[in-house]
C-alpha cells in the first residue's frame, strides 16, 4: 500500500514514495494535547525497545560531532506518536493549517508582521474511509473490522505497530548488548538483519521524522531543517512580499526567490556526492555535461 | 465518522433540480452558473471538507497548510491504495491485471484535485479542437477526433474563467496560443530564479521561455491575497487562497447564493435509471456514517473525474453505453522530465512550483519536423520530506547498501532541492480503444464494490515526441548550464495526474457517449462535465479547458443552443 502521489513535481518521476504501513483501538475523546499525545506514545514501547529504536534510526542519519542524527532530532518520539495515533481523539494523523506560528503574517508593506497562532497544534477529525485505512495501516487488515480487502489478489497488511514492537523486541533479544551501545558498524548490521519490511519503514519514517513539522514529534525547533538547510513551512510570509501601496512585489533579501542567494554555498556538492549524481546518469543513460 | 461538518450551503435545501455528483473543476463552475440562474443544485462529494467557511459570507479558511507530512507522506486528500484501490494491466493480453493500487488517482476533497494542483492555465491551441480532420487515421490503433466545439466557440467560456478564478499571464506570449479577446486580469508573478536561469540557456537556442498562465493571484483579487511564492504549491492546498482553485471561487459562490447543498463525504455509487435506461431518477449513496442514501432531482451532472465518471456507470448497469465507448479512449499525457543539476544553489523550492514554460515543443500535426509534442514546464524541486525519498530511492536502485552518511551528505548538499530543475513536457496522447476504464472482476474497494481497471500503453505517436523532443531538452540543459542531465525512465503506470476522456463527446451516438451539449446520447437528463468529455488531449495543461468546457456544459442546461449567454 503506498500513499498516491500529490504532487506533480517532477521530482515524482524518478522516485515512488513507499507507504508507511499501518492499527486499531479505542481512542480516549477528549485527549488530544499535545502532553497527552507525548504520554500516550511513552506507553508503546519499553525503555529497552525505544533506546534501541533510537539507535536504529540513527543508522539512517547518524549522529556526528555538530551534526545531531536521527535520534538526537527526535525520530522515537516521532514514531512512537504515528503508532498510537488512534490513542487520541482526534487521531494525531494529519496537523491542522494553515500556519504553524513559525513565520509572520505579511504586514502588506512588503514585510512581515504579527505571528499567527500555531495550527499545526491541533489535528484534523478523519473521515470514514480515511479512518479506516489508517487503522489497517497501524494495526494490520487482519486486526481491524472489514479490514480484510481481495484476499487472494492482495497480501494482507502487517500493522506498523507489530511491526516496530515485534521487529524491536527480537532484536533487543538476541543483541549481545544494549543496542544503543554498539558501534556504528555493529548497529548497521543490526539494522541489516532486520525484517526488510521494518528496514524499509525505518527508511520512509525516520526522514518524515527528522524533516517534517515539528508538531509531529520530530524535528525539535526545526533542528532538522536547520541542518540541510531547509527553511521549513514559509507560509503566511513566504518569499514574495506584495507591497499593497505600490502595487509590487518585494523579495526578502535573506531567502529571495527570483534572484541568487545572498550567501555563500552552505555545503557544496563533494566527491561522495558527485558519484552518486555520476551512477545516477550512468542508470538512465544520461550526461554529465562539461 | 467525520467531524467535520459534512453538510455545507443551504442544508434547509429538501428539492433540487440538479444533482451534481463531484465538487471539483468539473462540478464546482455548473453549480456556480445553475445558481446563478435559480436553479437548486446538491453538490454530491465523497472526499471530505478541509476548509472552514466555504459557506459562509463573514470569511474563508482553509485548513490546508505547508506541511508535508500531511500532504505528501500521509496523503490527507489521496484516495487509500488498500480500502479504495485501482487495478492496471498494460493490455488485455497481460491477464486480469498487473498491479493492484494507486493508479493516477486525482485528490478526493471538497473541490477535488483543483485544490492541491498549483493550476497552471494555459488554453488548448485552436488546431487542438481539429486533430480528427487534420490526423484522421494516419496512425494504426489511435482514434482521434474533432471536438464537437472549436476553439472560437470555448474562446468567451475562457475568458469568464480568467476573470472568474483570476488567472495571472501575459497575452500573446505564447506564440502557439490561439487569439484571446480580453488581457488575463492580472500581469504575471515573480520569475523562479530557476526560470531565469533556463531562459539563459534558452535564449541561446532560440526558445522562446513566456510566464506560464496560472490561477494563482499575483495581486489582491476579488478578496483573496496575493501568492506569496511560499514554495508548497504543486500538491498543496493553499494556506492563504491566493490560489483560485474552483472551490474557493465558483464552489464558494454556489454555497453563498443559498440555492445549493454540499453533502461530502458522500460517495455516489449507483445511478437509478427508469426501465429502458433513458432517465435518471435518482442516485444512490453511501453517507459519511456508511449507510446508503437516495438522492433525487430532474437532472443530473457527472463531475467525479473521468475514471470514477466511468466507473459508476459500469456500477450502474452499464448505463449509457449503447455504443460500447464508455470508459476507453482514457488519455494520461505522457510527461516527458529532463532532469538537471545544477553545481550551484537555484531554491527552486521557492516559488509556485512552475512560474515559466516553453510551447516550442508543442509541435504541428503532420509536420515530421516538428512532432506534437507539448508545453515544457520549467518546475523546480520539492521540500526536505520529498526530497529524501527520492535519495533513499536513488540509493535503493542503484543497489547499494543504505549508507546512512551519503544520506546525510545528500540532504545536506541537496541535489535534489536546492540544485534541480526539471523540464516537464507533456504529451498530445494518441487516443486508444484499448486505454480504457472498465470494472476489475474480482478486485473490490471497501465497501464491496467493483474498482475500476485501468488498461493503458502509450501509443508510439507519444512515444515517437517524446524520443523526438528529449535530447533537445537535454540540449537545454546543457545550454544552461547544468552539470548533470537525465530523462526519468517512463513510469509503467501514469502519475500525471491529467485523465482525459472515457466519456466522449461527439455528435454522433454510434461513436460517442456524450452530445455536443455535454448530454448523454439516448438518456434525457443525464451530462458530464468534466475531463471525461475530451476526445483528444491537447499539448497543454488540461483544467482551463476542462473548467470552460464545464461552464459551456451548464449554460447548455439554462439555455440550450445559446450557452454563452449565462456569461453574461
Amino acid at each position: 500500500m503506498k500513499p498516491s502521489k500529490v504532487s506533480r513535481r517532477a521530482v515524482l518521476k524518478v522516485l515512488v514514495a513507499t507507504a508507511p504501513g499501518t492499527m486499531a483501538s479505542m481512542a480516549l475523546p477528549g485527549c488530544s494535547s499535545d502532553d497527552d499525545r507525548a504520554q500516550a506514545a511513552r506507553d508503546f514501547f519499553t525503555d529497552a525497545e525505544r533506546r534501541a529504536l533510537g539507535a536504529l534510526a540513527n543508522v539512517v542519519v547518524p549522529s556526528e560531532p555538530g551534526a545531531p542524527g536521527a535520534a538526537e532530532l527526535g525520530a522515537t518520539a516521532y514514531i512512537e506518536r504515528l503508532l498510537t495515533a488512534f490513542d487520541v481523539d482526534p487521531p494525531a494523523l494529519f496537523a491542522d493549517g494553515p500556519f504553524s506560528g513559525r513565520q509572520p503574517l505579511p504586514d502588506g508593506k512588503g514585510g512581515g508582521g504579527a505571528l499567527p497562532p500555531n495550527d499545526f497544534l491541533r489535528f484534523r477529525p478523519l473521515d470514514r474511509v480515511t479512518d479506516k485505512a489508517w487503522r489497517i495501516r497501524l494495526y494490520g487488515s487482519k486486526a481491524v473490522e472489514g479490514g480484510t480487502l481481495n484476499e487472494g489478489v492482495v497480501a494482507p497488511v502487517v500493522g506498523l505497530r507489530n511491526l516496530f514492537k515485534d521487529g524491536l523486541r527480537a532484536a533487543v533479544a538476541e543483541a549481545k548488548a544494549p543496542i544503543e551501545t554498539l558501534s556504528p558498524e555493529q548497529l548497521r548490521d543490526v539494522f541489516a538483519g532486520l525484517d526488510s519490511e521494518l528496514r524499509k519503514a525505518f527508511v520512509d519514517l525516520v526522514p518524515q521524522a527528522v524533516w517534517g513539522a515539528p508538531e509531529y514529534g520530530g524535528n525539535p525547533g526545526g533542528a532538522g531543517w536547520k541542518l540541510v538547510h531547509f527553511e521549513g513551512d514559509s507560509q503566511p510570509l513566504g518569499y514574495s512580499l506584495f507591497d499593497e501601496g505600490a502595487g509590487v512585489y518585494r523579495e526578502r533579501p535573506d531567502f529571495p526567490m527570483s534572484t541568487k542567494d545572498p550567501a555563500p554555498d552552505p555545503a557544496p556538492l563533494d566527491d561522495g556526492t558527485r558519484a552518486v549524481m555520476a551512477q545516477v546518469v550512468a542508470f538512465t543513460d544520461g550526461k554529465v555535461f562539461p | 465518522m467525520s467531524g467535520n461538518r459534512t453538510v455545507l450551503g443551504n442544508a434547509s435545501l429538501a428539492a433540487f433540480d440538479v444533482i451534481v455528483i463531484g465538487s471539483g473543476a468539473g462540478g464546482a463552475p455548473v453549480a456556480d452558473v445553475l445558481t446563478r440562474f435559480g436553479k437548486k443544485v446538491l453538490v454530491l462529494e465523497a472526499g471530505a471538507n478541509h476548509f472552514d467557511g466555504l459557506d459562509d459570507p463573514r470569511g474563508l479558511v482553509t485548513r490546508f497548510s505547508n506541511d508535508e507530512v500531511k500532504q505528501y507522506s500521509r496523503g490527507l486528500i489521496s484516495p487509500d491504495g488498500y480500502v479504495e484501490p485501482r487495478t492496471f494491466r498494460p493490455s488485455e493480453g497481460a491477464g486480469d491485471r498487473t498491479y493492484v493500487g494507486d493508479v493516477n488517482s486525482l485528490a478526493k476533497t471538497v473541490g477535488g484535485a483543483g485544490v492541491h494542483a498549483d493550476l497552471k492555465m494555459p488554453r488548448f491551441a485552436p488546431k487542438d479542437f481539429q486533430l480528427g480532420t487534420l490526423l484522421g487515421d494516419t496512425f494504426a490503433g489511435a482514434s482521434f477526433a474533432d471536438w464537437p466545439v472549436d476553439y472560437d466557440m470555448l474562446e468567451p467560456f475562457y475568458a469568464y474563467v480568467e476573470q472568474t478564478l483570476g488567472i495571472q499571464g501575459q497575452r500573446g506570449s505564447d506564440p502557439y496560443a490561439g487569439p484571446m479577446k480580453a488581457d488575463y486580469p492580472m500581469p504575471p508573478g515573480n520569475k523562479m530564479y530557476v526560470a531565469s536561469r533556463i531562459e539563459d540557456g534558452a535564449k541561446k537556442l532560440g526558445i522562446n521561455v513566456f510566464p506560464y498562465p496560472s490561477a494563482v493571484n499575483s495581486r489582491p483579487y476579488q478578496g483573496r491575497p496575493a501568492c506569496v511564492d511560499c514554495g508548497f504549491c504543486s500538491g498543496y492546498g493553499c494556506p492563504s487562497n491566493a490560489k483560485g482553485s474552483p472551490a474557493v471561487t465558483m464552489l464558494r459562490r454556489a454555497l453563498l447564493s443559498q440555492l445549493c447543498q454540499l453533502q461530502c463525504e458522500t460517495r455516489a455509487v449507483k445511478l437509478l435509471a427508469n426501465g429502458a435506461g433513458t432517465r435518471i431518477d435518482g442516485v444512490e449513496c453511501i453517507g459519511p456514517d456508511g449507510k446508503r442514501v437516495t438522492f433525487r432531482a430532474d437532472q443530473y451532472v457527472l463531475a467525479a473525474s473521468p475514471i470514477e465518471d466511468a466507473r459508476l456507470l459500469l456500477l450502474s448497469g452499464n448505463l449509457g453505453n449503447a455504443s460500447d465507448m464508455v470508459g476507453r479512449c482514457l488519455t494520461f499525457h505522457l510527461q516527458t522530465v529532463a532532469v538537471g543539476i545544477f553545481e550551484d544553489r537555484l531554491h527552486s523550492h521557492r516559488g509556485k512550483a512552475v512560474s515559466h514554460g516553453f510551447s516550442d515543443f508543442r509541435g504541428a500535426p503532420m509536420d515530421p519536423t516538428k512532432p506534437l509534442g507539448g508545453i515544457v514546464e520549467i518546475s523546480g524541486g520539492p521540500g526536505a520530506v520529498e526530497e529524501a525519498t527520492f535519495y533513499a530511492r536513488i540509493l535503493t536502485t542503484l543497489g547499494q547498501a543504505f549508507d546512512g552518511v551519503r544520506f546525510k551528505r545528500l540532504m545536506q548538499q541537496s541535489p535534489g532541492r536546492e540544485r534541480i530543475v526539471a523540464l516537464v513536457m507533456q504529451a498530445e496522447d494518441a487516443p486508444q480503444m484499448t486505454n480504457r476504464v472498465d470494472l476489475d472482476p474480482a478486485v473490490k474497494d471497501l465497501d464491496g464494490l467493483p474498482v475500476p481497471r485501468i488498461t493503458y500503453s502509450s501509443h508510439k505517436f507519444e512515444l515517437g515526441a517524446r524520443d523526438f523532443y528529449a535530447p533537445k531538452l537535454m540540449n537545454l540543459l546543457q545550454s544552461s548550464g547544468a552539470r548533470y542531465g537525465f530523462v526519468a525512465p517512463i513510469d509503467e503506470i501514469s502519475a500525471s495526474a491529467h485523465v482525459m476522456g472515457t466519456l466522449r463527446s461527439g455528435a454522433d451516438a454510434k461513436t460517442s457517449v456524450t452530445n455536443p451539449a455535454g448530454r448523454f446520447h439516448g438518456i434525457e437528463n443525464l451530462y458530464a462535465s468534466d475531463g471525461s468529455l475530451f476526445p483528444t488531449s491537447s499539448g497543454y495543461n488540461p483544467t482551463h479547458t476542462l473548467v470552460s468546457l464545464a461552464t459551456r456544459v451548464a449554460g447548455e442546461m439554462v439555455f440550450p443552443g445559446s450557452p454563452e449567454r449565462v456569461l453574461a
